[in-house]
């Protein structure tokens, strides 16, 4: 990790941002392009192939939202956000965004959970936990059947307690590797169950 | 002008096109009455005469929609129609050979004292419409005198007084569905334009002292400090309990949250599944208050770089919460005299027959859960 830095790319409509993030990632990342909207992040990401990309969630032209889209498959992308009552983040984070930080994360925390995402593993905040857990309850209650198995909810409902994947590992007598593989499997079914809600939209509506 | 705002909500003036279009078939309904009971009119020319004063106020209503619309809901125009209703209903019996009104042939009136009470409901709620809708009886009464009927027949009189009381009650049953409706239209509209407020400051002002916070944490401790305050006042206004007209679990424990965090600068997340919380109001606020309270002890005492507050409700409404930090922890087994928990926390969920768990170990953070209800354990691990 420390033999080259990570390559990153930032997107954010507001220069400051921008330029603040820029300073505050320090030299594990090295800035390889930067947009102001999603088009233009698009495009950055296509040419260049970065490790990373950190993404607001609102830009002018389509926001984090259209970049995860089109770019989750190149690599990770978290996206800032001032807010978690957003109501497009978990949109954002079921269409394969590693996960979000908030803007006013402390910078420290910023750069290791960057450091983490661009490594391959979810950005997952206890806040993030309880908005999947709480989508998950809304999907169960629908669907009449949980996605989820006992253990997957467990893992979900302590990260969202603020555990970390060592003490819940700990708690449920299982690894911490294991533990994150949860996590990911969770977001993994997110993203279907995201994908099945598109589908049955769609049936209902008659699109095809 | 503050007339025409408060009558013209969208679903009213989609009524009023309606109306229009109403007019219409009414107008033809009464030509058609006119040319085939032509052999019974007496007063043909004033019959004609009716029908051009109808056919004028409903080209007017037609032109009025496309330049006015507003007027069709104005006094003027209402006061038109329903005086127009009225004189049809008298002169019905006028025009006609005695006998008319009682018989079969249909009345000239046809469907306008049905139109003028919906525009009079609409337009002048339903006290005024139902007081208009009154008149018809009496209306149709004098047409049957004029039509040679004998003013005081007890049948003839009852079926007037039920004439009436229809068209009252068409006035206000139209003009109190208008009224629910504009009220929910404009509760509607207030909500959108809050809203739009709201996605708007969010977008700027927050997006802009997240980023002061985050420049001047280490060069200007103050400034960062009143960025993060102006933050959270405007969360507050933006998500919070100011913004909920109705107190639930999650405003009220957001809400005391706020109230302990004040002065302090460590990040508290707080997540809230509420799926429907069984509590009355008084438990709700105590479980609130015992979080907040948990919430305050951990700033105080436990020098964490964080706080993480999460509260679920189960299938039977009973709630869980837990408050962790990652600070200094302490050793539960040793005794302790003052560390906030017992009264503030413990006390108050002991009163709703719930309990606590404290978990923590020196230098490993401190977790406090807690239940209320009488279940051995929650859906926790």
């Amino acid at each position: 990790m420390t033999a080259s830095p990570i390559r990153t790319v930032l997107a954010d409509d507001h220069e400051l941002m921008r330029s603040g993030l820029r300073g505050e990632l320090g030299d594990r990342f090295e800035v390889v392009g930067e947009a102001d909207d999603a088009d233009g992040a698009i495009d950055v990401i296509t040419a260049r192939s970065p490790d990373l990309v950190v993404c607001d969630l609102h830009m002018p032209r389509g926001g984090g939202l259209a970049v995860v889209q089109r770019c989750a498959t190149v690599c990770p992308i978290v996206i800032l956000t001032v807010s978690e009552a957003e109501r497009d983040l978990l949109d954002a984070v079921a269409s394969g965004a590693a996960g979000y930080l908030l803007k006013t994360t402390p910078v420290d925390e910023l750069r290791d959970a960057l450091t983490a995402a661009a490594a391959g593993e979810p950005v997952f905040s206890p806040s993030l936990a309880a908005l999947v857990l709480g989508e998950f309850r809304r999907l169960a209650k629908a669907a009449d059947a949980d996605p989820l198995t006992e253990r997957e909810r467990e893992v979900l409902q302590l990260v969202a307690r603020g555990k970390t994947y060592k003490e819940l590992g700990v708690g449920l007598g299982i690894s911490p590797r294991t533990a994150e593989n949860h996590v990911r499997n969770i977001l993994g079914k997110l993203h279907l169950s995201r994908r099945s809600d598109l589908v049955r939209y769609a049936v209902e509506h008659g699109l095809d | 002008m503050v007339h025409h705002r408060s009558t013209l909500f969208p679903t009213g003036l989609t009524v009023i096109r309606a109306l229009v279009i109403a007019r219409w078939i009414a107008l033809a309904w009464m030509i058609a009455i006119v040319v085939f009971d032509r052999a019974e009119l007496r007063h043909p020319i004033v019959a004609w005469l009716a029908v051009g004063v109808t056919f004028a106020l409903t080209a007017t209503s037609t032109w009025l929609v496309r330049t006015h619309p507003a007027r069709l809901a104005g006094t003027a125009f209402v006061s038109c129609e329903v005086a127009l209703a009225l004189g049809l209903s008298i002169v019905d019996g006028y025009v006609f050979e005695p006998g008319h009104v009682f018989g079969t042939t249909q009345s000239l009136a046809t469907q306008w004292p049905l139109l003028a009470m919906a525009s009079a409901g609409v337009a002048l709620g339903p006290l005024v419409a139902g007081a208009l809708g009154l008149l018809v009886g009496p209306a149709e009464w004098i047409g049957a005198i004029l039509n040679g009927f004998d003013a005081f027949v007890p049948r003839q009189v009852v079926s007037f007084i039920a004439t009436s009381l229809f068209f009252a009650a068409v006035g206000v049953v139209v003009g109190w569905l208008a009224r629910q409706l504009r009220r929910v239209e404009g509760e509607i509209a207030d909500r959108r334009a809050r809203d739009e407020v709201g996605r708007v400051l969010h977008d700027t002002v927050l997006q802009t002292l997240a980023l002061v916070e985050r420049r001047t944490s280490t060069t200007d401790p103050e400034l960062a400090d009143a960025a993060r305050t102006a933050d959270r006042d405007l969360r507050a206004f933006l998500f919070g309990s100011t913004s909920r007209s109705v107190a639930d679990l999650e405003s009220r424990v957001r809400s005391e949250i706020e109230r302990v965090r004040t002065g302090h600068t460590t990040p508290v997340t707080v997540s809230v599944l509420d799926d429907g919380c069984g509590l009355d109001d008084r438990a709700q606020q105590l479980v609130a208050r015992a979080i907040a309270e948990a919430v305050a002890n951990a700033l105080q005492h436990a020098a964490a770089t964080r706080v993480v507050v999460f509260v679920e409700t189960d299938d039977g409404g009973q709630v869980f919460a837990s408050v962790a930090d990652d600070g200094v922890g302490f050793d539960p087994s040793v005794p302790r005299t003052s560390h906030g928990l017992d009264r503030s926390v413990i006390g108050r969920i002991e009163e709703l027959g719930g309990r606590v768990e404290i978990t923590s170990a020196p230098g490993d953070g401190t977790e406090v859960c807690l239940w209320t209800g009488s279940r051995a354990r929650g859906s926790s691990a």
